[in-house]
């Protein structure tokens, strides 16, 4: 498989991939850095379980 | 029996859905659905709840991303659960082969159907991406983590 990057499209299998993950109150991210030859060409993020929040919508007021 | 005060459910599922008009409206041209899109913001933004359209101030610019941001995939009406009014996205939102080197940390939902109007901001992990795709995977569409409730 064919990945785009910096240096143009290069075979997964000759990548290195280094994966960071850390959390926040709501959400899990993951930023995955792509490197062929120890040089960085890419990098994909991801946020998982946005942070939610709800419009108001107070029965007391009623 | 007792009476129960309560503002009723299908009346929140039915804001979402823009059947009511408490106060003076625009008229629809249409019976469709409106199309939201999804901007991304650099985390020195200020982005939040004062918002009331779609700002290109603070927004993320770069490689493959084109100001205003993409269209939200919304195959899933409004619904609920037990009294909660949720709707959620039916598909992540994606942002494909793009270079964002400023960090950010926000995305704001927007009717571009109507006017641009804002609809809501969420945060997440601050984040840089390199000729790469940033996803924004949508949480379970339910009453406790649907992305937009109304309880």
């Amino acid at each position: 498989m064919l990945v785009q990057t910096l240096k143009g499209d290069i075979d997964h299998t000759e990548l290195e991939v280094r994966e960071r993950v850390w959390f926040e109150a709501n959400a899990r991210n993951i930023h995955i850095e792509w490197f062929h030859n120890g040089e960085f060409v890419r990098s994909d993020g991801v946020a998982i379980a946005l942070k939610t929040q709800n419009i108001s919508g107070q029965q007391q007021g009623v | 029996m007792a009476n129960t005060q309560a503002v009723c459910t299908s009346f929140k599922v039915e804001l979402m859905k823009g059947i009511h008009a408490l106060g003076t409206t625009v008229t629809r041209g249409a019976t469709t659905k409106d199309t939201i899109k999804a901007a991304l913001y650099l985390a020195s933004a200020s982005r939040g709840a004062g918002d009331t359209v779609y700002n290109s101030t603070g927004e993320v610019s770069g490689t493959n991303y084109t100001a205003g941001g993409v269209a939200v995939t919304n195959a899933t009406e409004p619904t609920n659960t037990g009294t909660v009014a949720h709707w959620t996205p039916s598909a992540s939102i994606a942002y494909t082969n793009v270079t964002l080197s400023t960090a950010f940390d926000a995305v704001l939902l927007y009717n571009s159907t109507q006017g641009d109007k804002a609809v809501a901001v969420y945060t997440f992990g601050s984040q840089t991406i390199t000729a790469g795709t940033f996803t924004l995977t949508m949480p379970t569409n339910d009453g406790t983590t649907g992305l937009l409730r109304l309880s």
